[in-house]
């Protein structure tokens, strides 16, 4: 059992705090400086979490922040890895994913259930349609981790840009002296470790106080590089923020993750990875147990053993798994110590006591082949094992860098080969694995690194890769009753593997997707390398045959709020939305922009504003703000050359002071955006386009202009010009009293544009019609807007002005039969089809779609937009329902909405040609199955001569 | 030391031009222009700094002009535009201008933008047009003290479309203030 | 993120620059074929190799033609968008540094 040791210098706790936690409801105390994990384990908790799939017990097994299997809930917050989190006081720890807590999950008889649970069960269950619901339901319910908290708070987390010279990732001591070197060139260098505290797990400390006294270092401690993006762009995730690291050049100075031995019951509390037991040593002073037994194959082994004895813990037996150990001085001294070395044995079977932990192991001689000798096993009485068999390069973001590795034989690792530009490699993940040189490799990494980024000179030192093997060939062992895992995450043991293999899943690719070998939350930290051995073994090929699988950015679990950062979203808002808001506007998103979408008034409902306000437009005078529009000026003797050949319609012969509507078309004839141009001189034009075009429309207009070379040029004055549309059968008498503009009908016709004076600013008055009365869109400079703005409301009063928003606008275009590109018209419309071949001067030499538009118009129209119209009574159908006709689609309703000036409801529809007659009937189909009858008819629909907006009649 | 700040300056002419014979006319009116793109210059040269309106070169044709708090020049000169000369193109100018200055500026900038400013030499004059979270903004950096009455040190321009004024002052202002520091604006 | 080099700003991370397709030459509309025409419309060369594109610096509404590898999405020079009019280079054919932006009045 594990349990805490005496005070050690150098360990990581303050013991004069007391820290008081619970645990699956019941208090427990550590200390301050220990984490979840460690503090579960010095009170000699038997296990710490249940397993994903069969729910079996799991403790502590690196206890380097990949301890995937001991994830907590922790206040609320789901998967939160014990081994790395702080405790806090006051922490309440629950383990995930239970059914009726840790000790009693009755959901522990899966285990039972293994061989029901075959690799590919997914695959092979969920294909029956009839069953797939009830799977869903009871695999949602028995999988998963955490528990999300829906009202959770949302954390606005900083998010920042960085940037270095040169990067280096890892802080033990390759990465140490690689930081070091790439500063003493010169260089500003960053340093990211995933620890809290710098040096890895065996840096001299000479080297961590030069790195921390250096300046031109800044450390990124705590901190995950996470995902390595183009260009050297490398997501820094530390707890409160995420830092987007600009570099010119990287060090990958990851290291190794220390890889299980696999063997039957290799998954029990207690069984742990050798790195793992003595960091919780080193740092938390807490003993893997009170008897150990390592399973040895490498050097690191002994190192270990030695720790474990001067600190009084007793090591039971050491299982190397070689006939022999290298000639070293650990290994002499732990012979001398009289630890008990079995040579040439292997673990067979961890046996499990009754609490649940590790109680025993199996061992038994291990033949040249590779065979053990399971007749001759013995039992060796233990609470702990610890494996100490090999490594993996932590070489997941040097192969998002593109980097590519191959597998050395000789260390049993894949090594990098290819570097990219600006990336180099150091340390134990480039094969360099003791003393001095990995020293050496940092400095000339750092060295090389500084130099790409331009600063000093590269050194030429050559650092020699490892001599001796510090990982064993094949450290799995076969039992014929399996439980001998490959991946903890998703409980996948050898035979898994064999078995999609033998199903055909026999490329690393293959298999990962089809048996999730890696899939889990470590993301194959430590079951990607056995599960290519158990492949390549399968195959009867070699490692170096098969190649790595690369894992995606972010290829460690980050937080959301870090990703979602402070969520800005930028908006767009009009010089007048401060009076909207005081005018009781309600809000609608148009593109970015928000913009009232009508005027709440107390003691109205919503539709009674909406009609208050249209009848405002056909009866008095009403206000809406349109400066949402896009704006925009072209100036030059080629402006009207310009303006030609993007719109459909001719405006090289436009009068000067008069306006016409043009319609945009893409190349291959579809109507893209529509607006009103005018021209205020012979050389200048002053035109708009739609809300939700403007950006793209003017970028688009850049790009032709460019292309073309006509001698004018482009300005978008969109925010910085004010626009409201006045209208009503009074607006010209209410405008009049605030301009200096002659707006009698002689004088300013409809149509015409005007310059002069608004209220004191200098306007560009339109006479348009778009909502079908007399009226005048004012355009004045963005900082005036609000001025006018009060200025004409106040003219308006006596008239009883009110204000109009994006709905009531609809409505009142509606009765016009105007159409709203993108609304009624769609990615395939062209003009013929939208009724507006009228605004299309197919005689011109050139404008944009006009070739296409020949095809189309000799083909026919595939559709038509026509009005219809439904009786009063009719429940109002919705934009999009469609028309059926015989049983098929004929069609969809465009727009639609209820008129009280014709009292009755009225719409635009696009119709098969066939439909499209005035007179015919047709049935739309509304959401409940229900079919409408609607007629088509002629549009517009109200004042069709358009008497009232050119002769200003209904004053 | 000093907390970082970030003031909107509204009360300041601006002018834009654009057009073949921008650069020649405004030599004309006796304003002294930017030789090279994506710089900013005085109008002329002064004995107190920034006394003259800033004269921006965007790119290579199009100029962009800030006078200073109740200056004339733009007001002079804007009205001989009223008689179109050729090749000379007004650009409406209503931009919402920010000033941020103060310490920790450039933690500030890290977390809105992704030019490394802290980096940027000043000996050129240079003017940035970049997207600040997310809204294209015109850039200019200067080492105080200015007119502004900033501290010494260096301290920021930025001009943006008034219509992201709101967000873009809202949003700059909240991490500036999380940043210890403090924004003098106005809301809506 | 990707770093692009803008002929008028300099490097920038491609978040900065808008894309506006590929450059392709419009066939004569007054004497191309119907077929000749919707082939330009509508169909789009995916073979990987050197392509032209067309890329907006959205800040400044700098337009600019990028010629990049799409094998391998290396920017191999950028040119300004009158070289479109004047004619560009064959992709294969070696091409030298972008010209420089002049400080002159267009």
């Amino acid at each position: 059992m594990m349990h805490r040791l005496e005070v050690h210098a150098g360990e990581w706790l303050d013991r004069s705090v007391a820290v008081r936690f619970s645990f699956e409801g019941r208090e427990y105390q550590g200390y301050s400086g220990d984490t979840i994990s460690s503090a579960l384990a010095a009170v000699g908790m038997p296990y710490l979490a249940r397993s994903f799939k069969y729910h079996r017990p799991r403790g502590i097994l690196s206890f380097a922040n990949h301890d995937s299997n001991t994830l907590f809930q922790v206040d609320g917050v789901p998967n939160v890895r014990g081994d790395v989190t702080l405790l806090r006081e006051g922490m309440r720890v629950t383990a995930l994913n239970t059914f009726g807590g840790l000790w009693q999950d009755k959901a522990r008889v899966l285990d039972r259930f293994a061989r029901l649970l075959p690799v590919g069960f997914y695959y092979k269950a969920f294909h029956s349609k009839r069953w797939f619901p009830h799977w869903e339901r009871m695999f949602r319910a028995l999988t998963g981790l955490g528990e999300v908290n829906l009202h959770a708070a949302r954390e606005a987390t900083p998010k920042r840009y960085g940037f270095c010279d040169v990067l280096v990732i890892g802080g033990g001591p390759s990465g140490l002296s690689a930081a070091l070197a790439a500063a003493q060139s010169g260089a500003q260098v960053a340093l990211v470790d995933e620890s809290p505290r710098l040096g890895g797990s065996d840096a001299p400390p000479a080297l961590v106080r030069a790195v921390q006294e250096s300046g031109s270092i800044t450390l990124y401690l705590a901190t995950i590089a996470a995902g390595y993006y183009a260009d050297h762009w490398v997501a820094l995730a530390s707890p409160s923020r995420m830092t987007k690291m600009r570099a010119r050049a990287v060090v990958f100075a990851t290291g190794v993750i220390e890889q299980p031995a696999v063997f039957r019951n290799n998954d029990l509390p207690g069984v742990m990875l050798a790195s793992g037991a003595a960091r919780l040593l080193a740092r938390h002073s807490v003993a893997p147990g009170r008897r150990v037994v390592i399973i040895a194959a490498n050097l690191e082994a002994y190192v270990t053993c030695l720790e474990l004895h001067s600190r009084g813990v007793p090591v039971a037996a050491i299982v190397e798994l070689r006939t022999t150990a290298e000639s070293h001085s650990a290994v002499t001294s732990c012979a001398a110590l009289g630890l008990p070395i079995l040579q040439a044995h292997a673990p067979y079977e961890a046996i499990r006591g009754p609490d649940g932990a590790v109680a025993g192991l199996r061992v038994a001689p291990l033949n040249a082949a590779g065979r053990v000798d399971a007749d001759s096993s013995r039992h060796i009485e233990c609470d702990a094992i610890l494996m100490s068999v090999g490594w993996a390069a932590a070489a997941q973001l040097f192969l998002q860098a593109g980097g590519s590795t191959q597998f050395s034989e000789g260390l049993q690792q894949f090594i990098p080969t290819e570097l990219p530009q600006g990336i180099f490699a150091a340390g134990r993940m480039n094969g360099v694995y003791d003393g001095e040189s990995r020293l050496a490799d940092g400095r000339r990494a750092g060295s090389q690194a500084a130099a790409h980024a331009g600063l000093g000179v590269p050194s030429s030192a050559m650092v020699a890769r490892s001599a001796r093997c510090p990982s064993h060939r094949f450290a799995i062992i076969d039992h014929p009753k399996a439980k001998n895992f490959v991946d903890f995450d998703e409980d996948l043991q050898v035979k898994d593997l064999e078995n999609a293999a033998q199903e055909g899943f026999d490329s690393s690719e293959l298999l990962k997707r089809y048996s999730t070998v890696g899939m889990g939350p470590s993301q194959g930290k430590h079951s990607n390398m056995n599960a290519l051995r158990v492949l390549a073994r399968f195959r009867g090929v070699g490692v170096d045959q098969l190649g790595l699988t690369t894992a995606r950015p972010m290829y460690h679990p980050v937080p959301m709020k870090l990703l979602a950062g402070r969520s800005f979203y930028p908006e767009r808002r009009t010089p007048i939305d401060a009076q909207h808001a005081a005018l009781g506007a309600v809000w609608m998103p148009a593109g970015n922009w928000r913009r009232p979408e009508f005027y709440a008034v107390s003691g109205e409902s919503r539709a009674q504003s909406i009609d208050a306000e249209v009848r405002a437009v056909r009866e008095g005078v009403g206000i809406i703000d349109v400066g949402t529009l896009g704006k925009i000026e072209v100036y030059g003797p080629g402006a009207a050359e310009l303006l030609d050949r993007v719109y459909t319609g001719r405006f090289s012969d436009l009068k000067v002071g008069m306006t016409r509507y043009g319609l945009m078309l893409d190349e291959s004839g579809v109507i893209i955006d529509d607006g009103v141009i005018a021209r205020l001189a012979e050389q200048m034009f002053y035109f708009t386009t739609t809300t939700g075009g403007s950006a793209t429309v003017f970028r688009e207009l850049q790009r032709l202009n460019a292309l073309w070379g006509l001698d004018c040029a482009l300005v978008n004055v969109t925010g910085h010009r004010a626009a409201f549309n006045f209208a009503g059968p009074f607006s010209r008498e209410v405008l009049q009293e605030l301009t200096d503009i002659d707006l009698r009908d002689e004088a300013f016709p409809y149509l015409a544009v005007r310059s002069g004076q608004v209220a004191g600013a200098a306007a560009r008055l339109m006479r348009v019609g778009f909502v079908g009365e007399l009226g005048y869109e004012i355009h004045v400079a963005a900082g005036r807007g609000s001025d006018v703005w009060q200025a004409l409301f106040a003219a308006g009063a006596p008239r009883a002005l009110r204000p109009f928003g994006v709905e009531a606008q609809r409505v009142l275009r509606l009765e016009k039969g105007h159409l709203i590109v993108g609304q009624d018209t769609d990615g395939l419309t062209d003009p013929n089809e939208a009724n507006a071949l009228w605004a299309v001067a197919m005689k011109k030499p050139f404008f944009v779609g006009q070739r296409s538009l020949r095809i189309l118009q000799a083909r026919g129209p595939r559709q038509k937009l026509v009005g219809i119209e439904l009786a009063a009574a009719t429940p109002l159908p919705k934009e999009c329902h469609l028309v059926i006709d015989q049983g098929a689609i004929a069609g969809r309703v465009t727009s639609v909405t209820y008129s009280r000036a014709l009292n009755k409801s009225i719409g635009l529809a696009m119709l098969s040609p066939e439909l499209a007659q005035v007179g015919r009937d047709i049935q739309i189909r509304v959401d409940n199955g229900a079919m409408l009858a609607a007629r088509v008819v002629a549009a517009p629909f109200y004042d069709p001569k358009g008497l009232r907006q050119k002769a200003g009649l209904g004053a | 030391m000093s907390a970082p700040a970030l003031k909107l300056c509204v009360q300041r002419d601006r002018l834009g031009l654009k057009g073949p014979r921008a650069a020649e006319w405004l030599a004309a009116n006796g304003i002294r222009v930017p030789s090279t793109a994506n710089t900013w210059t005085y109008s002329a040269e002064v004995l107190a700094a920034a006394a003259a309106p800033l004269v921006a070169r965007l790119g290579t044709a199009e100029f962009f002009l800030e006078d200073v708090v109740a200056g004339s020049t733009l007001k002079r000169i804007s009205l001989s535009l009223d008689e179109h000369p050729p090749g000379v193109y007004p650009v409406l100018r209503e931009d919402w201008a920010f000033h941020l200055g103060g310490d920790r500026i450039h933690e500030v900038l890290a977390q809105v933008c992704n030019v490394n400013f802290a980096a940027l030499s000043l000996d050129s004059r240079p003017l940035i047009m970049t997207l600040m979270i997310g809204v294209a903004a015109l850039v200019v950096p200067q080492n105080g003290p200015d007119e502004q009455g900033g501290a010494a040190g260096r301290q920021y321009r930025i001009w943006c479309d008034p219509t992201f004024g709101p967000y873009l002052g809202e949003s700059l202002g909240a991490v500036v203030i999380e940043c210890g520091g403090s924004y003098t604006g106005v809301s809506g | 993120m990707k770093i692009m080099v803008c002929p008028l700003n300099g490097p920038r991370p491609v978040a900065e620059f808008a894309y506006g397709g590929e450059v392709r030459r419009s066939p004569d509309p007054n004497t191309c074929s119907d077929a000749e025409w919707s082939s330009y419309v509508f169909n789009r060369s995916g073979s990987p190799g050197a392509k032209y594109e067309w890329w907006c610096h959205i800040a400044s509404g700098f337009w600019f033609v990028a010629l990049r590898d799409t094998t391998r999405d290396v920017v191999i020079a950028t040119f300004p968008a009158e070289a479109v009019r004047r004619g560009l280079p064959t992709p294969g054919a070696t091409v030298g540094p972008a010209p420089a932006i002049s400080g002159g009045a267009a």
